[in-house]
């Protein structure tokens, strides 16, 4: 064979022409295409061993077991624990996306003090010591009539035993709580029986919720979902929720008169509230007179019924006088209400005089509720110094001369008490699964060096493990796998105090027995009593500002809680909730007062005036105007602003009734 | 939950039947499916029209006034059609594929060049394009999912029924000697953490599936099969208006109504 010329030729085409046939000139393609994308600019992914950890979620009162993959030491998702009757697997969205929250823009990283210079805010940061020599130079020259206070947003940890402790060491200390906080009805209960109550949801096969979002973030939601299918759920409240959207009977009641169907319903139960006849109830509450006789008939027909009124997280709590007839009514009826070894032990700030705060130490904790600041603001007296001992810039921050910042979720040991729903006493611990930023303080362990006894909170808690292993009382429910062992196979202590720090919960058993008689012909006529006054006192209405306000809020969204910049996704991105300083109107409303959907106005009450954006809602009662306490778009995950109204800020306090319903007027911005 | 046990891997034909009687609206599955596919938090700018959301649950209305006004609550995500999938003809760069082992229709974010003919061609409105390049606060990046990378600027994603989590699955499988994997597996981040248990996944050709069953039911339906796409998202309702509007041509028109 000769090799000239034409043969190499040949042999070229022949290559080239075969090699179309074979993976390599797309492979190179291929290749170079991703190669020369390797976007260099995009975040790199983290990298290290995969394994999986157990915590308790400390983000609202729910306690949800939460799993939490990691990878190294760093949790990358969280996901609900199945496993457990806890949960039952679910996680709120902001649960979903807690292990962001250490990384918040608006993270308080150092201690600083906040003052006002000549008009202007100046901030000047310091360490946590010349922050606990500010505070107890405050301290010592506390003038006479001012207090020092404690604000606890959830009580019932051990930390809040340790609150009440230091509470007596400081000058003229006081240990108070939240005004809102969720177990409202079973808090009343308690007061007016004498014993502590419990609700036992998987046993109820009827609920009468008052303006409580039960289906949407209260209580712990995977209990309530996974009792959903057993109970009826007839919700009563003005507008039309998420929660009153999903029961399966809705009555829209006029804002602030729900005390008017509760009279109506006892008048029909039991007779105590004489004159309160279906008629009279439709006129005060709205309410046709049809469905408060269908409402009594459901009750009084009910096996295990339950009343809830615990409100909204952003829409207040309802007044003593309107709970003692809540509370009635579970007496009034065969409730799934039962005895429950815990009591609950509050003191809302609403019990101190006004202007009569001189310090006040706010906790990290969120009740998972917001409070607009008025209410605590007019318990300070003038010059009042706050501190806030958050994580974050904002809450009560916003509002604070100190700033001492405090480990975020998931970043220090921290402890779960017993959830507002749950049917037994419960603990658990959520053991830190990533350091805490330097200088972060555990806010008990700073009070404690305020009141000159050093406390730790992680000896605290061993102490209470300690004594839980002593009674031998109740079981443990591991979150790996959902074993459960009961207290008295753990040895000792020790072992007990592991199995919590490794994931789990200690539960007490389900009492036995019902909780209480019927209700005494006194107390029933003490209770109509107090709502029929609280009834009268509302209902005024100021003819300069013709629209009824009521604030909701989704919980541990408001108040000192923060959100996962993530969480954009269901404010901004899809619009699915409505963000902060938004206000719903029926297009009634809206056509009356020439707003538009999207548009901007300004609300105004007698406490000042706040922009809103309107939505228009046909799911809202004419003459209403719903407007949202929460993140707003442009905050979540922004940097850090100060000042601004909220809606939160514009609420007016009533009484012992905070902020439920204000009078409001609405014009275009 | 069955375990396959065939000797050799079958095919799947993965979907899913969306309860719609059972979802509140709460938007777990949507933070979920955000946080287990790295899509980043919103942009100072991004809207409703430009945001990122492969899960997006929409808020619609029977249009009545109050207080016979309802509202329902419709999850809406690639509808991973099964015949003529309108994206898949349109792409000029082949960027999207569907697997025949799974029946899920993929997106190559690699091969995107961003014409958004599939954005256009997506009768659902169920592809999102990356008009930013993504962005988490300083230290977030630290807990990103260490198995699917983010996508840059200038390219379109959507659901692809967590294929990470159908990857590790099928390694799992594979470690255990098995070809086919366990269906408890494999369950798409929003099905995880959906708390009201609305959404069901799993193999349509696997009759012993519960979704393959309630996919059957007579509640269930599919959005706009007139156009023949054989979506393997199915939707369960027992209230006539929300299947009425669920079947409009989109959604959104009638939301708040």
């Amino acid at each position: 064979m000769n090799f000239g010329r034409r043969t190499l030729l040949q042999f070229a085409g022949g290559s080239a022409a075969g090699a179309l046939f074979t993976p390599i000139p797309w492979r190179l393609l291929w290749d170079s295409a991703v190669w020369t994308q390797n976007w260099s600019w995009i975040p790199k992914l983290p990298r290290g061993e995969v394994t999986e950890k157990f915590s308790t979620c400390t983000l609202c009162p729910a306690a949800c077991p939460v799993k939490a993959r990691c990878v190294g030491n760093q949790p990358v998702s969280l996901t609900g624990v199945a496993a457990t009757a806890e949960s039952n697997g679910a996680l709120c969205p902001v649960g979903l996306a807690g292990h962001h929250l250490p990384y918040h823009p608006k993270r308080a990283v150092l201690p600083f003090r906040r003052r006002s210079v000549n008009g202007k805010v100046a901030v000047s940061p310091l360490s946590a010591d010349e922050a606990a020599a500010a505070i107890a130079e405050r301290l010592n020259a506390l003038p006479a009539g001012q207090s020092t206070v404690i604000l606890d947003e959830r009580p019932g940890r051990v930390t809040s035993r340790i609150y009440q402790t230091l509470a007596a060491k400081l000058p003229r200390g006081e240990y108070v709580t939240s005004p809102q906080t969720e177990g409202g009805t079973l808090a009343k209960l308690e007061s007016l029986t004498g014993t502590p109550a419990a609700m036992n949801m998987a046993g109820a096969d009827l609920v009468v919720s008052f303006g409580t979002p039960l289906l949407d973030g209260w209580g712990t939601p995977g209990r309530v979902f996974a009792a959903r299918d057993r109970f009826r759920l007839i919700q009563v409240e003005p507008l039309l929720s998420r929660t009153a959207a999903a029961a399966d009977l809705w009555i829209p009641v006029y804002p602030g008169t729900e005390a008017a169907l509760a009279l109506g319903l006892l008048n029909l139960l039991t007779g105590a509230a004489s004159g309160w006849t279906p008629e009279k109830v439709q006129s005060v509450s709205g309410v046709p007179a049809e469905s408060v006789a269908r409402i009594a008939a459901e009750l009084k027909a009910a096996k295990a019924a339950l009343v809830i009124a615990d409100g909204d997280p952003g829409g207040g709590a309802f007044s003593p006088d309107e709970q003692s007839l809540f509370a009635a009514l579970n007496l009034a009826v065969d409730s799934a209400v039962h005895p429950c070894g815990v009591p609950r032990v509050t003191r809302p700030i609403e019990a101190l005089p006004d202007a009569s705060i001189g310090v006040l130490l706010c906790d990290a904790a969120s009740s998972g509720a917001g409070t607009p600041w008025r209410v605590i603001a007019r318990k300070l007296a003038p010059a009042a110094m706050v501190v806030s001992l958050s994580p974050f810039l904002e809450g009560y921050g916003r509002h604070a001369e100190l700033i001492v910042p405090a480990p975020a979720y998931l970043e220090s040991l921290q402890e779960v008490p017993t959830a507002p729903d749950a049917p037994a006493a419960g603990f658990a611990l959520a053991p830190p699964l990533i350091p805490a930023r330097p200088g972060a303080t555990e806010p008990a362990e700073f009070i404690a060096r305020l009141a000159g006894e050093p406390v730790t909170l992680s000896v605290e808690l061993k102490k209470h493990v300690e004594a839980l292993h002593a009674t031998g009382k109740g079981e443990v429910v591991r979150y790996a796998g959902g074993e459960v062992t009961p207290v008295k196979d753990f040895k000792t202590s020790d072992e007990l105090w592991n199995a919590l720090n490794q994931g789990a919960c200690w539960r007490q058993g389900l009492p036995a027995g019902m909780y209480a008689s019927k209700p005494s012909a006194r107390l029933l006529q003490a209770a109509v009593q107090s709502a029929e006054r609280r009834l009268a006192a509302g209902g005024q209405t100021d003819p300069a500002r013709p629209l009824m306000l009521i604030t909701t809020a989704w919980r541990a969204t408001a108040g000192n809680a923060q959100v996962s910049p993530l969480l954009t996704k269901l404010y901004q991105e899809s619009e699915l909730r409505e963000p902060g300083n938004s206000a719903a109107i029926h297009p009634d409303t809206s056509q009356k007062l020439n707003l538009k959907h999207g548009g901007q106005a300004i609300l105004t009450t007698a406490c000042g005036s706040c922009p809103v954006a309107i939505v228009v809602d046909a799911g809202v009662m004419p003459g209403v105007v719903s407007a949202v306490i929460g993140p707003t778009v442009d905050s979540i995950g922004a940097a850090p602003r100060n000042g601004g109204s909220t809606i939160g800020d514009i609420c007016a306090p009533d009484g012992d009734a905070p902020w439920r319903v204000t009078s409001a007027q609405l014009r275009r911005a | 939950m069955s375990t396959t046990t065939a000797k050799n891997a079958k095919n799947a034909r993965y979907g899913m039947v969306i309860d719609l009687d059972r979802c509140n609206g709460c938007g777990a599955c949507m933070v979920a499916c955000a946080v287990e596919n790295n899509v980043p938090p919103a942009q100072a700018k991004a809207t409703a029209r430009t945001g990122i959301t492969w899960m997006r649950v929409e808020n619609v209305a029977n249009g009545a006034s109050f207080p016979e006004h309802r509202t329902a609550f419709i999850p809406i995500m690639c509808q991973q059609c099964g015949e003529e999938t309108p994206c898949v003809s349109v792409c000029p760069q082949q960027a999207v594929e569907v697997d025949p082992k799974t029946g899920i229709v993929d997106q190559m974010p690699q091969r995107c060049l961003g014409c958004r003919y599939c954005m256009a061609a997506c009768p659902y409105h169920a592809r999102y394009f990356n008009w930013w390049d993504p962005e988490w606060p300083a230290g977030m990046e630290k807990a990103l999912n260490p198995e699917v990378a983010p996508r840059m600027r200038g390219v379109v994603e959507k659901c692809n029924f967590c294929h990470g989590r159908y990857h590790a699955a099928k390694a799992k499988a594979a470690a255990a000697g098995r070809r086919d994997i366990d269906p408890a597996d494999y369950q798409p981040a929003c099905v995880e953490a959906c708390p009201t248990r609305a959404i069901v996944f799993g193999d349509l050709d696997d009759r012993s599936s519960q979704a393959a069953q309630l996919a059957k039911s007579p509640d269930a339906f599919r959005l706009l099969p007139k156009l023949g796409t054989e979506p393997k998202i199915y939707y369960l309702t027992r209230r006539p208006w929300v299947r009425e509007i669920a079947s409009a041509s989109s959604p959104a028109e009638v939301r708040r109504g």
